[in-house]
């Protein structure tokens, strides 16, 4: 019903734009409802509620094009939002790109793509809050050197609406459940200044359903793991060996070389993917996936956030570069078609190989077990990569000593390169996901 | 400019309901934030201004208190009807029945740092294209390797009122300007990325404050095409110089952050319960000052209607305070320090820094560059990190050179520098008297956004790890 109505707006908002003097336009409404939760020391530290609402209005005027947004969806607001749009719109250049999509890439695509609980309304606070306490009790009662930095619990329903001057006017409904817990345990160095040193570390779960979430122990064990591993951490040598990355980092190494294959960066000449298609970016292990069409998954989506209809592609096939991600202006400015990706990836994973994480580290006799990365330095606008670190020391290829304060660098393309083992642990805990990964060889600077 | 009255049409007394409802069951203190925000952002890219995009927020957040614990809403619907419905919401944090009722309240003065004739968002598009244009063409001459030049200009205009159960009731109108110009230089297959901005609580007379639209333009196709020269930075540890203003970075991710009193509070950083002991060199006094005229981390008051004062957090090396907003300070027993801020009526605030610096020393800046042998000099960084539980934290150089000898050599590239905060600040063995604060381009992402000031005079620190590529 709701959607209805919202769709009706966008739809007349749409029109009156067209009659305001816009040659064309495309509106967007999005709505939320949230609820968020935050216990700490079995104390509710942070309660949440709220919903709220936004309308966005691309307006075109003879390839001229303003964006004008606001909080407000009163009709006085719309008018008063339209008219300062089609005055932006006036005195911007003509740009040639601008523009709708072509009218045969509009659609909704996918069938149900079950991407709403229907058992969320009946979840309720208490609910919700319980969990959190449930999740923090069971996160310190795991060992008496844990001190609780809280966990959390909350859920959104997200309402999109989406209508343009060539008749497209869809909408769909979104949940989201998510849960997570931090701990710290003192760390105390036997010498130097850092008197109050702790290690810390987080764990979580999402899921479109709140009964889709990770049972509680298996969050807080997870947490409670990464923490304790990391005390007496020490400060590797400067070197170059093997780096594993867990799926944690491998993770966000990913979502890097997305952000390298999307249309802006690919462009403005700010990727290192640049003039690559179709040529060797990585070793053929890789093999990357876009598919907004899975069912159930947090990316998944029936079009874009410019009502292009979904299709699943191939990133990266076998090691070759196949697509950029793609919006129709940024394939129109590369001479390309649009992917579907307007607002970026969807649901995008690195395919499972055939290692298991244990038979992945039992095979470097000396390198680093990557849990952590931290800092602004990979740079895939120009393909360099150096982040901060913490991890694991591997020795005759068992676990050994924690090791932190330490970075490791290389560059995008080597590393892509160097990957050497894919494993075999692909698990969805987001909309980018990769498995656990070995690279043949980085710098890793420390002492 | 529209009146107070214009932008959210709600009478004392209303409030004074609204906060009588947050308080009904049993909260000891509650507080309305209403926000109006226009931001507007005009893009230039290949040469043509292609987007021009403007931004209404407006909502109300109500917020009741008890104890360390928080309830919350907000609504975008401001009538009595909505803005009750959001105490009722919020007041759910404590069970006790109701608390003793809301004072009357009493509108504050405070002194206003950012006076502004003409905030940039009155400024005509005309004339912010005229910037634009000027930047774009400043860049592109630059250097005949400039392959890509993009300018955005933005700025807003945030108009908030603060009616809390205590009486107060604070208005402010807060101005926002930058200009950020990002060049794309290649050769022979290299590209690089050069990066200039700057800006503040200013009105178009931030032009007048030396820099310019062409000089942004010069200054991001300089870095690109340096970076064209830069070879591959060593690996392993080194010192360090940085450079003034920019480098504050440097201070906000090392000893900032974990200086914020909600970790302090939850007893997660690293500096939980040092107060009183030596946490840096004696060369090192740090101070959190939201006083700082027309700076990007300015403000009047904070998000729960605080007015700031000059915190020092570290006084010659020895820990002296941490930043507190309303909550924390009411746990530990002193005074707020005007630093609860909140990215929008969305969220409830937080301790955040505001204009976080580091006092001028007295070394000659020739002299720090003469007495290292073997080291790196920054002066622009791209950002960085910090892990408040062990302090470590890393920044990562834009614009970074080796010194050999005294002497600033080659520039390089692709490093992230390393350090444990309450290791590397017992290890700052010079200061400058060159202080200067950054311009105007730093926000703070701690799960919510904030725009922050940054200040440093040259410094050295003996020893850090360079995180680069080259073995030595």
């Amino acid at each position: 019903m709701e959607n209805n109505r919202l769709k009706d707006l966008a739809a007349k908002t749409v029109e009156t734009a067209l009659a305001r003097g816009a040659d064309s336009s495309e509106v967007s409404i999005l709505t939320d409802t949230e609820f968020s939760v935050s216990v700490r020391n079995g104390e509710i530290e942070n309660l949440i509620e709220s919903g709220s609402r936004r309308i966005c209005i691309d307006i075109f005027v003879g390839g001229r094009k303003a964006v004008v947004t606001s909080t407000d969806i009163s009709e006085e607001s719309i008018d008063q939002l339209l008219a300062e749009g089609i005055e932006l719109a006036r005195v911007m250049d003509r740009d040639e790109y601008a523009g709708l999509p072509d009218k045969n890439e509009l659609g909704a695509g996918g069938g149900e793509l079950e991407m709403f609980d229907d058992a969320a309304s009946s979840i309720t606070a208490v609910d919700k809050i319980d969990m959190a306490m449930k999740l923090e009790q069971v996160t310190t009662a795991m060992d008496a050197r844990i001190i609780s930095d809280g966990a959390s619990c909350s859920t959104v329903t997200l309402t999109s609406v989406l209508a343009n001057s060539l008749g497209f006017c869809e909408s769909f409904d979104r949940t989201s459940s998510s849960i997570s817990v931090s701990c710290a345990a003192e760390d105390r160095p036997a010498s130097g200044e850092n008197k109050g040193k702790k290690q810390s570390s987080w764990w979580y779960s999402t899921s479109i359903s709140f009964a889709g979430l990770d049972p509680v122990e298996k969050v807080a064990a997870r947490t409670v793991e990464r923490t304790l591993r990391k005390l007496g951490a020490v400060k590797p040598k400067t070197c170059e060996v093997p780096v594993v990355f867990d799926d944690v980092t491998a993770r966000q190494l990913l979502s890097y070389v997305a952000s390298a294959t999307g249309g802006s960066s690919i462009y403005r000449k700010s990727s290192f993917l640049v003039d690559r298609l179709g040529e060797e970016i990585g070793s053929p292990l890789v093999t990357v996936i876009d598919d907004p069409l899975m069912k159930g998954r947090p990316g998944s989506r029936p079009f874009d956030v410019e009502g292009v209809r979904s299709r699943p592609k191939t990133v990266v096939n076998a090691g070759t570069l196949e697509n950029y991600l793609l919006s129709s202006y940024q394939a129109r400015k590369l001479g390309l078609k649009t992917t579907g990706n307007a607002g970026g990836p969807s649901n995008l994973y690195m395919e499972a190989g055939e290692h298991s994480p244990d038979e992945i580290i039992a095979g470097v006799d000396s390198g680093l077990y990557l849990t952590s990365m931290s800092g602004p330095g990979a740079n895939w606008s120009t393909g360099d990569f150096s982040q901060g670190a913490q991890g694991i020391w591997i020795r005759g290829g068992k676990l050994a000593e924690p090791v932190s304060e330490f970075t490791i660098t290389g560059t995008f393309a080597k590393m892509l390169s160097g990957i050497v083992i894919v494993g075999s642990d692909l698990e969805w805990r987001g909309s980018i996901n990769c498995p656990t990964l070995r690279i043949d060889s980085m710098t890793v600077s420390g002492t | 400019m529209l009146s107070f009255t214009d932008h959210f049409g709600i009478s004392d007394e209303k409030m004074i309901r609204v906060m009588e409802t947050a308080l009904s069951r049993g909260a000891e203190y509650c507080d309305i934030f209403f926000e109006h925000t226009v931001e507007n952002q005009l893009t230039m890219e290949e040469g043509i201004v292609r987007e021009g995009i403007k931004w209404i927020s407006h909502g109300a957040g109500i917020r009741a208190v008890k104890g360390e614990g928080t309830g919350y809403a907000y609504t975008e619907d401001l009538s009595l009807e909505k803005m009750n419905q959001a105490a009722l919401t919020a007041a759910a944090i404590a069970d006790t029945g109701a608390s003793p009722p809301p004072v009357a309240v009493s509108e504050v003065l405070f002194e206003n740092r950012y006076p502004v004739d003409d905030p940039v968002t009155g400024v005509p598009l005309k004339k912010k294209i005229s910037w634009i244009e000027e930047a774009e063409e400043a860049a592109r001459r630059h250097d005949p390797r400039v392959i890509k030049v993009t300018v955005t200009m933005a700025d807003s205009l945030s108009t908030v009122q603060i009616a809390t159960s205590e009486g107060r009731l604070l208005r402010d109108t807060r101005p926002m300007m930058r200009i950020s110009v990002s060049v794309v230089a290649e050769t022979d297959g290299n590209r690089q990325i050069g990066i200039s901005s700057g800006g503040g609580r200013l009105g178009s007379g931030y032009f007048e404050t030396g820099m310019t639209p062409a000089s942004h333009g010069r200054e991001a196709a300089r870095q690109a095409a340096l970076l064209l020269e830069a070879v591959d930075a060593p690996a392993g540890p080194m010192e360090l110089i940085l450079a003034p203003a920019e480098s504050g970075v440097f201070l906000h991710e090392s000893v900032g952050h974990p200086l914020e009193a909600d970790f302090i509070r939850k007893k997660t950083s690293t500096y939980t319960d040092r107060i009183g002991d030596r946490v840096a060199s004696e060369l090192v006094t740090v101070i959190d000052d939201g006083t700082v005229i027309n700076n990007r981390g300015a403000i009047n008051f904070d998000d729960e209607g605080t007015i700031p004062t000059p915190t020092v957090l570290i006084e010659k090396g020895i820990l002296k305070g941490f930043m507190h907003d309303r909550i924390s300070a009411r746990y530990f027993g002193v005074e707020p320090t005007g630093n609860g801020r909140r990215e929008s009526y969305k969220s409830p605030p937080l301790p955040r820094m505001t204009v976080t610096y580091l006092a001028a020393g007295e070394s000659d800046p020739e002299d720090i560059f003469r007495s290292t042998k073997k080291g790196i000099y920054c002066k622009s960084f791209k950002g960085g990190q910090v892990d408040i539980s062990n302090g470590d934290f890393v920044f990562v150089p834009i614009e970074a050179y080796l010194v050999e000898d005294g002497k600033v050599t080659a520039p390089v590239k692709n490093l992230t520098l390393i350090g444990n905060g309450p290791d590397v600040m017992t290890r700052v063995t010079m200061t400058g008297r060159d202080f200067a604060f950054s311009d105007g381009r730093w926000t703070c992402g701690k799960g919510q956004q904030a725009p922050v000031g940054v200040g440093l005079p040259t410094i050295k620190i003996s020893e850090i790890t360079v995180g680069g590529s080259e073995l030595q």
